[in-house]
């Protein structure tokens, strides 16, 4: 997906106008002139400057505005590509009700299938994949991963 | 030479080796593949390193990630694919070589020669850095405001075709820097009153987003499409090494030196080592016009550099805390919390660390021989290893592991962020590199150049007035002036013809 050089430039000009205005109200370091403001104030200006630089650059190339990959085309690839934010963002929603395993072998299985493996293959590794990560994380490393609704199984 | 004992103990010890063959098996499995890199096995390992003593979370990273620039030598030869950037340079050379039946060849060059470059890095990192700290240690917040400076615009500047969209990476990676409590004045910034964005934004999340995730969401855009093996019998691959070590001696020192001095330069890695070597080896070659067709002497020269820039990019990040590369980005946060904080005094007080790491380089570097035939002999094997799988459970790793570090859920958002974010440059030409390096030094620069700005009351000359820093400011002016030059240099030539 690729977007015009001149409308990045823009939204770069916009949000780096943003952050000066919003950096103007940290205060200094008590008896000093410098403080929390002037480095995100300098990096900010910087933005908008390579803002402009890249409105100029990008008005002279011309080209069209957004131009999707050829892969946008391809109800396959674009569901898959979808899958990934869509599942972690499900996992984001789940985990700590449904519980690392589960929703881990639920995510599996839909990203194995959007990816276009066998349903038998899928299957296998959503099963296993979580055993794996639990005994290696949650009993080995020691991480807590959320039990969710299998806790009251467990325990 | 008692530190040195120490630094064996720590180094000859069962856990220690047994880490180190696991992260080496680890690396040669995600170099191998095409679509997962180098940078990606870090970021992964950094979540099981957490909980490991300083010397064999730091061995693992370094292990797995020589194991990991070798390995993507192996699909160059079979899938005309590199394993990873680090091998693009050569890619079309070494899957020629195999057409010609020289596949042998082309894989033997790629381990012998990435074992003396992986050496030869080594040597110079054991040599240089010490006397490096000795200097560093006479320096005062203005030297160093100047070296990180010159460190991110280097990054920008010399390694980069587009330096304006280099620059627009660096400071969105800035300004992500600036975000929490941890700035010269303690005022918690944008954090609109969040209480996960107070401490900052915890770097490994962002990393495993902007390398493994955003590289996962590349992957699956690809439609898919099963990877065409060429066939090839591989015999000994050490056969006729010699007779290359003997052909090419320039080109090994060449590509060595060229490799450890551009990973030691910040923001530039194996990859672009590899490209220039392979350049610099088609230049001063007495047979340029069998390039590309199938001729080793490519792969000689930039198989030994892209193994070299992986050490070389640790002078700077253990002598200043300036990363070379992105990976060793993702190292010096690691070595922060294993209490090694880099910089010139750790070459005193964590010495026996400090040594244990090189002697792991030196480790790695010969176990590649043996580990390094083992997997191109089952090389077919593990490439037949379907992405359709694979991709979803690195991602399922990818959860555990940024969840792992602050036991938070924050961390999996993050990531999914900073992932798409990645892509999303990627996708219209900005380095992600640049960024990187401006939030792992964000903090740096700024508590250097306040520090500067408070003692010099807010003259810029007193910027200047030592003379390191003088000397420092010079060459960042000269890296800033470099693409003008270029420019400059390229408009005259196109009127003068």
């Amino acid at each position: 997906m690729k977007v015009h050089d001149a409308l990045i430039g823009a939204a770069l000009i916009v949000f780096g106008a943003v952050v000066l205005w919003h950096v103007q109200g940290f205060p200094p370091i008590p008896g000093q002139k410098y403080g929390a403001a002037l480095f995100p104030r300098l990096v900010a200006a910087g933005l908008v400057l390579c803002g402009v630089l890249l409105v100029a650059r990008g008005m002279r190339a011309g080209g069209p505005w957004l131009a999707l990959g050829g892969w946008t085309g391809h109800r396959r690839a674009v569901l898959a590509f979808l899958s990934v934010p869509a599942g972690l963002g499900l996992y984001l929603l789940l985990a700590d009700p449904l519980g690392f395993h589960l929703t881990g072998t639920l995510l599996l299985l839909g990203w194995t299938l959007t990816f276009g493996a066998r349903p038998a293959v899928a299957v296998s590794v959503a099963v296993l994949a979580p055993i794996v990560i639990h005994l290696a994380f949650y009993k080995l490393l020691r991480i807590p991963l959320p039990w969710g609704v299998l806790e009251r199984v467990v325990f | 030479m008692a530190t040195f004992a120490a630094a064996f103990a720590l180094v000859f010890d069962p856990y220690v080796l047994w880490v180190i063959f696991a992260s080496a098996m680890f690396g040669l499995f995600v170099g191998a593949v095409p679509g997962l890199t180098a940078t990606m096995a870090t970021a992964l390992l950094v979540p099981v390193t957490f909980f490991m003593p300083p010397v064999p979370a730091i061995a693992s990273i370094v292990t797995a990630t020589a194991m990991a620039i070798f390995a993507g030598d192996i699909p160059s030869c079979f899938l005309r694919m590199p394993g990873t950037p680090a091998s693009a340079a050569y890619t079309d050379e070494a899957y020629a070589m195999t057409k010609k039946g020289q596949g042998e060849v082309a894989l033997g060059a790629g381990l012998v020669f990435s074992v003396i470059g992986g050496l030869f890095g080594t040597a110079v990192l054991i040599v240089a850095a010490p006397v490096l700290a000795e200097v560093a240690l006479k320096f005062s917040s203005f030297e160093y405001f100047w070296l990180v400076l010159m460190g991110l615009l280097c990054a920008v500047f010399i390694a980069l075709a587009d330096p304006l969209k280099g620059i627009v990476s660096l400071l969105g990676g800035l300004l992500v820097a600036s975000v929490g409590l941890d700035n010269p004045a303690g005022f918690p910034r944008f954090t609109f009153g969040n209480a996960e964005l107070t401490g900052g934004l915890t770097l490994i999340p962002i990393m495993i987003g902007m390398f493994a995730v955003s590289e996962i969401l590349r992957s699956a855009s690809q439609i898919e499409s099963p990877w065409e093996m060429a066939q090839a019998k591989i015999g000994n691959v050490f056969r006729g090494m010699w007779g290359l070590v003997r052909r090419y001696p320039a080109s090994i020192v060449r590509g060595s030196a060229l490799g450890t001095a551009i990973g030691a330069l910040p923001g530039a890695g194996a990859d672009i080592a590899a490209w220039m070597s392979y350049a610099m080896s088609k230049k001063f070659s007495r047979e340029p016009e069998k390039f590309g067709t199938g001729h080793v002497e490519g792969i000689v020269e930039s198989g030994a550099a892209n193994n070299s820039a992986l050490a070389g990019a640790w002078i700077p990040a253990l002598v200043f805390g300036i990363p070379g590369d992105s990976i060793t980005a993702i190292v010096i946060g690691v070595l922060y919390v294993k209490g090694l904080n880099p910089g010139p005094t750790t070459f005193i007080e964590n010495a026996p660390s400090i040594y244990a790491i090189f002697i792991v380089f030196v480790l790695a570097n010969l176990l590649m021989l043996p580990l390094g035939v083992a997997v191109i002999k089952c090389a077919k094997q593990m490439l037949r290893v379907p992405r359709n799988v694979l991709m979803p459970v690195i991602l399922l790793f990818c959860i555990v592991g940024s969840f792992a570090i602050n036991n938070s859920l924050f961390g999996v958002l993050l990531m999914l962020v900073f992932g798409l974010v990645a892509w999303l440059m990627e996708e219209n030409g900005f380095p992600v590199a640049p960024a990187i390096l401006g939030l792992v030094l964000g903090a740096m620069l700024e508590d250097h150049f306040i520090t500067s700005m408070i003692k010099s009351d807010g003259r810029l000359a007193g910027f200047f007035e030592r003379p390191i820093a003088a000397g420092l400011a010079c060459v960042t002016i000269v890296v800033i002036l470099w693409p003008l030059a270029r420019w400059l240099a390229g408009r005259r030539r196109a009127t003068g013809s």
